[in-house]
């Protein structure tokens, strides 16, 4: 069974800062990948009037696709497109990669608002995804 | 002789770690720290201000940009070595030049609040109501800069807060010999990092704010904080 994966940080003004894929890919483009998690994204904030949880679970499905999201208190979303589901992977993903976040803003040249660009930044990410994803 | 002494010294540095493990490798620095680092921020943010006002002063008036070394400086020197001294720099009495050096540290504290916000922020619940994150600046943010928490917590519920510190920290250490009101206007720059603090975690949560602060006797200060409704 191979799973694909596809992960973006979106900020607070809406704008991506962060996206990366893991697994293997098939014939899906990127752009498709993009579109489901930008409709998805409405979903997130309607599913923040109920809970005050930072997890939100799936809040979206496409097809085969299950959309989880992953709210910070400043309002940046962690957004993974993912066919199996694995709460509790994916949950542990999302805080782990949380933290990563956060010590990214200690980082006194980066700007909330900028997209993630740092190399150590992914390599983390990415083996963040082997240890619990894949 | 040498390997004694240095077995020595490792003995005693270990045993000034607090958590046990030898002090090179954990990272602390010690909490008073930024009390010795506040005057000088302060300061070189003044002399900063005052030197760009004076530099644009001169090109304005068609002068070159650098001062005469030998006539100006002993002049300077004489001033501020006075005071520099006493730890203190006099304030020049410019108000337009205090307003920038305002915009300045209190950036300076918007920035820092943001990543505070970001970094203590409570994992497993979200803070939605602002009385909610007002209280948790109060409580929260108050313990892990000046390790108490604000003594008084006002609010008109129309989006004014306003919070009350009997006992600021940053405040503790400070003597004028010029007595209460002029030390307390003394005081004033101090508190504007504070500010600036505060606007910045109510800013990573979402709530546009203005926050401005005033000291009526030393040791006590007060922030009043007003949200700005985008209505």
């Amino acid at each position: 069974m191979s799973a694909t994966y596809y992960f973006a940080i979106v900020g607070s003004a809406d704008s991506p800062l962060y996206e990366a894929e893991f697994g293997v890919q098939r014939n899906e483009n990127k752009h498709l990948h993009q579109f489901v998690v930008h409709a998805a994204l409405d979903l997130v904030e309607d599913a923040l009037f109920t809970t005050n949880a930072c997890y939100l679970k799936i809040v979206d499905t496409y097809n085969d696709w299950n959309v989880s999201a992953y709210v910070t208190p400043s309002n940046v979303r962690l957004m993974l497109l993912h066919e199996v589901k694995a709460e509790e992977a994916i949950r542990a993903f999302f805080i782990d990669c949380h933290e990563l976040f956060v010590k990214t803003l200690t980082n006194p040249f980066y700007d909330p608002s900028m997209p993630i660009q740092s190399q150590a930044f992914d390599a983390k990410v990415h083996s963040l995804a082997k240890k619990y994803l894949l | 002789m040498s390997g004694d002494t240095s077995s020595e010294m490792t003995q005693l540095l270990s045993a000034l770690s607090l958590d046990g493990k030898p002090v090179a490798e954990s990272r602390q620095i010690n909490g008073s720290v930024f009390e010795f680092f506040l005057p000088e921020l302060v300061n070189t943010l003044v002399a900063t201000t005052v030197e760009t006002k004076r530099a644009a002063e001169r090109l304005a008036l068609g002068l070159e940009t650098e001062p005469e070394d030998p006539a100006e400086q002993p002049e300077d020197a004489g001033n501020t070595e006075a005071d520099s001294s006493a730890g203190w720099v006099e304030l020049p009495d410019d108000s337009e030049l205090m307003e920038q050096v305002f915009v300045k540290l209190e950036a300076v504290g918007f920035r820092v609040g943001r990543r505070l916000a970001e970094r203590f922020a409570p994992l497993n619940r979200r803070l939605v109501d602002t009385l909610d994150i007002v209280k948790f600046v109060c409580k929260d943010i108050w313990m892990l800069l000046f390790n108490r928490q604000v003594d008084n917590l006002k609010t008109n519920h129309r989006g004014v807060y306003v919070l009350q510190d009997n006992k600021f920290k940053w405040f503790l250490r400070m003597s004028g010999n010029c007595g209460g009101a002029a030390a307390a206007r003394r005081a004033q720059p101090y508190i504007w990092l504070p500010c600036g603090i505060i606007r910045g975690i109510l800013e990573s949560f979402g709530v546009s704010t203005v926050v401005v602060a005033e000291t009526l006797g030393l040791p006590q200060c007060t922030f009043q904080i007003k949200v700005v409704s985008d209505e």
